[in-house]
């Protein structure tokens, strides 16, 4: 029965990648020229040669019809790899070894700080709920969702370097060389991702707490005489876990949307600037990887959190 | 202003600037040093090339009796990552940034003087009476990275794949080396280029750094250029590394054909994308130097008197191009004037520039080649009674059939999103109502290149600040050339004297005909709009023996910059 579940849901996900890739596959065809861009340079030199163009088109079989270049491209996965990047003529997959470990580190550390930050926090304010530090707390999440990462970046970065002189190591230094340096260049990073990923975090964990503290089996609990501690660590908790960890999982857009922000803020290599210079560029196969990419992780990391969640919550699984 | 978007866009369009090659800043005197630097070594020319050369721009002179410390790692920004790593193929400054160390030209621009030519790896150079004939006499015992030696057939190999490039190579600039006939090799220290017409634009471009040589032999086995390991040349620098995104490294060449070149160990660029990020790097000492299209954060760097923020106007021109094809008015020369004369540029050189740039014509303006100011103020619309040429333009449209004024859609992309307002804006005081378009990049470009625009903001972006260079793509009575669908057959003639004209004095006062009568008269659909600026952030006293440069891509071998700790 899981497994079937878990079958259909792997099918309907590899449909929606498909889907999602061949969608932008039109749609980036439509809006702009790769071929004009790599004769004419970058917009200054606009006298542009139309024979030429044509050439490149030629030769990166952008003059071949639509379904023919996706079938290419599919192909292309299939048997070769991901192909080169149009403009640079570089390997994808080269590019892809360092970014890709970078921000799947980025993304998931921050992630796992948003957590520390706000399982606490919304805890507590679930509980303490309207008491004087309750309100604490609400100003705490109210101020994080205001602040935009990029913002909230640059702020950091600017006060850390005033007061201290100091600045996270340009670049980036692999763990296995020196881990020092490494941490010293994704510390502050992943402080200000996961801060302001915490915030909303914090909200739901709140609503959920208070909503759990409102079932009969709560009280029941109570009744029973379990000490308060008990209560909320094996009931209460457990309860609002699931719900929360769903709603992470949704969000899971959002914090790739966060990691780009802070990449580019920290002048750090992830994925994200790769990708969206990719867009400016018009670089058909590298915005096709990072829809393959991206579009992959959104249904993979949907599936493990409803893996996850019907493994904290039976009922979901039986409901399936 | 400050959105990601423009950032990235200002990363990869600093390309464009890139691409600007400019003239003319004269700084302090490069110190004694030890041993001689490339130059002095060679003889001099038997043909002196260029004009005499303008100071324009003093920078804090190195004192005279400083030794030089050799040794060190320059560290500067990269405006994103190198696109195309083929010297050949490369068109913008971040790619010139990263490899232009790695190569050698046959002649060079002088790194404290751009309107100096001074020889590379030919020692010296003569042309023929008729100007027809251009022989070079080549350095001996010049080697290549990977070992091979240097000789004339490398010379005659790179400029056939600069002129006719091979399947799947692009070459921007074989345009300029339209008049090469032919190219021989009666020895292998002698190239000599025979031409099909007189072409005193030649010297430049066989200097400037993109037709850096390669080894023949690596051409001739058709690797492709583009990979790091083909980043071979005979430069004061080789290819050390390349991580995407985090840093493009070079070392030191031991075996440079001057012996006590470079003086430093290396040299790293680092793509950074945020402009910020850019600042803070250099405030905490983690760049030696950093330059950039956007007005850095001035308020960071205020009493650090260590500092050094220099913005110099550019060899780049916003302009705007009236497309007649696709809008009937602009066949009305009192409509082009009208346009012209609506600009406030003064407002926008304030406005944009922090005052640093300079009203000129279309020649820059601390160049061989500039149009005096006194000269250009005369031309239509660039005098200083604003309110009367607003008068004037509404005047000019009344009597063109348009007493209220026109609408019309102007075409931008997003590396400057205010100038178009600006010029909107000003537009708007003569009753001319300009619908901005804010497109992409790659958007922008497929649009100008299919001519479906009526109104388009963008570059004049001549390499070198030449006259060939800055009005050749647009001089033109070509209809699949010409942006605009208009044109004067009497300035087409103009130019072609200028192109042929060897004598230089008679050159410079054609050259300034033609620059006049294209700000005056739009006959050609082209209206000087401004000259931006590039800013150079970096501190005196450690960075030494460098200039900045009002076009950073001649400045980039870094052969005889030395770094003081």
């Amino acid at each position: 029965m899981f497994l079937q579940y878990l079958a259909r849901r792997a099918i309907g996900g590899f449909l929606v990648v498909l889907l999602a890739t061949f969608v932008v596959f039109v749609f980036i065809r439509v809006a702009g020229d790769p071929a004009a861009l790599i004769v004419g340079g970058t917009g200054e030199n606009i006298t542009i040669n139309p024979e030429r163009v044509a050439q490149v088109r030629q030769q990166l079989g952008l003059d071949k019809p639509l379904i023919l270049q996706f079938v290419d491209f599919l192909a292309g996965l299939i048997t070769g790899g991901l192909g080169n990047s149009f403009v640079t003529g570089r390997p994808i997959a080269d590019e892809l070894r360092v970014r890709l470990p970078l921000t799947i580190e980025i993304a998931l550390l921050s992630e796992f700080t948003a957590w520390i930050f706000a399982l606490p926090l919304g805890l507590f304010s679930a509980l303490r709920r309207g008491r004087f530090t309750e309100a604490l707390t609400r100003i705490f999440f109210f101020v994080a969702s205001a602040v935009p990462a990029y913002w909230l970046g640059l702020l950091v970065l600017i006060f850390v370097l005033l007061t201290f002189g100091w600045r996270p190591p340009l670049g980036l230094v692999p763990p296995t060389q020196n881990l020092w340096v490494h941490l010293q260049q994704i510390a502050l990073p992943i402080l200000v991702l996961g801060f302001v990923l915490a915030a909303g975090l914090v909200r739901f964990i709140r609503n959920a707490v208070l909503e759990v503290l409102q079932e009969p089996f709560v009280q029941v609990a109570r009744a029973k005489g379990l000490a308060e501690s008990t209560v909320v660590m094996r009931h209460v908790l457990r309860n609002a876990f699931a719900p929360t960890l769903a709603f992470s999982g949704l969000r899971v857009g959002y914090l790739l949307g966060g990691v780009v922000i802070v990449e580019t803020t920290f002048n750090l290599p992830g994925l994200g600037l790769f990708f969206v210079e990719a867009v400016a560029r018009r670089d058909f196969p590298v915005i096709q990887i990072a829809v393959l990419i991206l579009g992959t992780a959104f249904v993979i990391i949907n599936l493990l959190t409803d893996i996850a969640c019907s493994l904290i919550d039976p009922r979901l699984r039986e409901r399936g | 202003m400050r959105t990601w978007t423009r950032r990235r866009f200002l990363s990869t369009t600093a390309g464009a600037l890139a691409s600007a090659l400019l003239v003319a800043c004269r700084g302090g005197q490069p110190e004694p040093t030890p041993a001689p630097t490339t130059a002095p070594a060679a003889p001099s020319p038997t043909t002196p090339p260029v004009s005499l050369p303008t100071p324009v721009m003093e920078v804090t002179p190195t004192p005279t009796t400083e030794a030089v410390r050799r040794g060190g790692i320059l560290h500067f920004n990269l405006p994103g990552d190198p696109t195309n790593l083929d010297l050949h193929q490369a068109t913008t400054s971040t790619d010139l940034w990263c490899i232009g160390p790695c190569f050698d030209t046959l002649l060079q621009f002088d790194p404290h003087d751009q309107t100096k030519i001074l020889p590379d790896l030919a020692i010296r150079w003569d042309v023929s009476a008729d100007g027809m004939t251009y022989t070079f006499y080549l350095r001996q015992g010049v080697q290549f990275h990977d070992g091979s030696p240097f000789t004339s057939k490398d010379v005659q190999v790179n400029f056939q794949r600069i002129m006719n490039p091979p399947q799947g190579v692009n070459s921007p600039r074989g345009v300029f080396f339209n008049t090469v006939s032919q190219i021989e090799t009666p020895d292998d220290f002698t190239v000599r280029f025979l031409l099909s017409q007189p072409d005193p634009a030649l010297l430049y471009n066989v200097a400037i750094p993109w037709t850096g040589i390669y080894p023949a032999h690596l051409i001739e086995s058709g690797a492709d250029l583009r990979d790091t390991k083909n980043i071979i040349g005979t430069g004061p620098f080789k290819f050390k590394s390349y991580t995407p995104g985090v840093a493009f490294e070079l070392e030191r060449n031991p075996n440079y054909f001057d012996k006590d070149l470079p003086y430093l160990d290396g040299i790293v660029g680092h793509p950074m994308t945020d402009w910020n990020a850019v600042a803070q790097a250099f405030l905490a000492g983690q760049l030696h130097l950093y330059r950039s299209l956007t007005t850095p954060p001035l308020d960071l760097f205020q009493g650090k008197a260590d500092i050094q923020v220099v913005g110099v106007p550019t060899t780049l021109v916003w302009r705007l191009i009236l497309n007649a094809r696709k809008f009937e008015p602009f066949k009305d020369e009192r409509v082009r004037q009208a346009i012209s004369l609506a600009l406030d540029r003064e407002a926008m050189i304030q406005a944009m520039t922090e005052g640093r740039s300079v009203l000129s014509g279309w020649m820059h303006p601390y160049g061989a080649w500039a149009l005096p100011e006194e000269r250009v103020r005369q031309a239509r619309g660039f005098g200083k009674d604003k309110e009367a040429d607003r008068q004037q333009a509404k005047q000019l449209l009344a009597e063109a059939g348009f007493p209220n004024g026109l609408e019309f859609e102007l075409l931008a992309f997003n590396l400057d999103v205010t100038t178009p307002s600006l010029i909107a804006d000003q537009l708007a005081q003569v009753g001319i109502k300009a619908n901005v378009q804010i497109l992409q990049l790659g958007e922008y470009v497929q649009r100008i290149v299919a001519r479906e625009y009526q109104v388009a903001l963008g570059f004049n972006a001549p390499w070198v600040d030449e006259p060939k260079s800055t009005f050749g793509a647009w001089i033109t009575n070509n209809e699949n050339v010409s942006l605009t669908g208009l044109w004067s057959d009497e300035l087409i003639q103009l130019y072609q004297q200028i192109e042929r004209e060897l004598d230089v004095e008679k050159r410079k006062q054609m050259t300034h005909e033609l620059d006049f009568r294209t700000l005056d008269e739009i006959s050609f659909g082209m209206v000087y709009v401004y000259r931006p600026v590039i800013w150079h952030v970096f501190r005196p006293g450690i960075l030494a023996n460098w200039t900045p440069q009002p076009n950073y891509n001649l400045t980039e071998k870094h052969a005889t910059t030395w770094l003081r700790s």
